[in-house]
């Protein structure tokens, strides 16, 4: 009763995409025609489309920076995809109808934020950017195939510890980030140390099992017979959780390379 | 093209072609009918 009170508050998912109030206005979808249903075709299909949006973007960011070699010539994509990228995430979070339009917006925007920091990470470490992407994908797909076979279970005590490890870290990247404007910062989490590589390997574990999550309220969505335009909202949570895994998953690799 | 991005760049494409392929089916009926299911 407590888990259930907890997730209530927490929401259903740890992706903050898919909050516990995603699903409960359209809870009752019987009257819903077969072809204006969601289906898992449809979802995979658009997350597709979102991917090949967010690459086509980061080249283009990519290209700029290895032409010039010059961080300064992205900066400005870069700023320009961050604060996009954050409007676009909240208005297709609180907007779920508007996510045919806000989430292919969404991942161009974020694909100039990827583009900028990947070629960052790799004028520094090269050869990291390929890793980074590689087991990103790779995650995708093992967890994919666990969740598909029922070999990881999503239950409500999974879920509550994982809406808990991520809110926890959330929280922990904002005291972070609003102790930089003071010149200070909490140091493990930047570490290249012992501490600093077990904290990362933790948060890329954690964003991982979000994607279990996804799957789980993806499938959910489809049994129930979600509207169509649900495909575009999950397709978008799945692409807020593989951003944040690819991102620490190359925050990882860096603190990896710098030892 | 180094071994790095050969061995990467494949488990990147192979990742994309599970969940291209394996992301359109339901999963097993042992995960959609269990009792423990999130409500």
């Amino acid at each position: 009763m407590q888990n259930r009170n907890a997730l209530a508050i927490l929401g259903r998912s740890g992706n903050p995409a898919f909050r516990g109030k995603s699903f409960s206005t359209d809870t009752v979808f019987a009257d819903n025609p077969l072809k204006e249903r969601m289906t898992l075709s449809g979802t995979v299909n658009k997350t597709g489309i979102l991917l090949i949006l967010c690459l086509t973007s980061a080249w283009i960011v990519w290209s700029r920076f290895f032409e010039t070699g010059n961080p300064a010539s992205i900066m400005g994509l870069l700023w320009l995809g961050l604060i996009g990228g954050l409007a676009l995430a909240f208005t297709t979070m609180f907007k779920r109808r508007w996510a045919s339009i806000t989430a292919p917006l969404y991942a161009l925007f974020q694909g100039l934020v990827l583009g900028g920091i990947s070629a960052i990470f790799e004028a520094r470490y090269p050869g990291i950017v390929i890793q980074a992407i590689g087991l990103t994908f790779g995650t995708l797909g093992v967890l994919l195939l666990a969740y598909k076979s029922g070999w990881i279970k999503p239950t409500e005590n999974f879920r509550l510890m994982i809406v808990s490890a991520t809110g926890g870290i959330a929280i922990l990247y904002l005291i972070s980030f609003v102790m930089g404007f003071f010149g200070s910062s909490i140091g493990f989490i930047h570490s290249n140390g012992l501490f600093g590589i077990g904290f990362s390997l933790f948060v890329v574990a954690i964003a991982a099992l979000n994607l279990v999550l996804d799957f789980d309220f993806i499938e959910t969505a489809v049994e129930q017979g979600a509207p169509k335009y649900m495909e575009w909202f999950g397709a978008f949570s799945l692409m807020v959780t593989l951003v944040w895994l690819y991102l620490e998953i190359l925050r990882l690799l860096a603190k990896l390379r710098s030892r | 093209m180094g071994p790095n991005e050969i061995l990467f760049g494949r488990l990147a494409i192979i990742g994309v072609l599970i969940f291209l392929f394996v992301g359109r089916f339901l999963a097993s009926k042992s995960q959609r009918d269990r009792k423990e299911k999130i409500r």
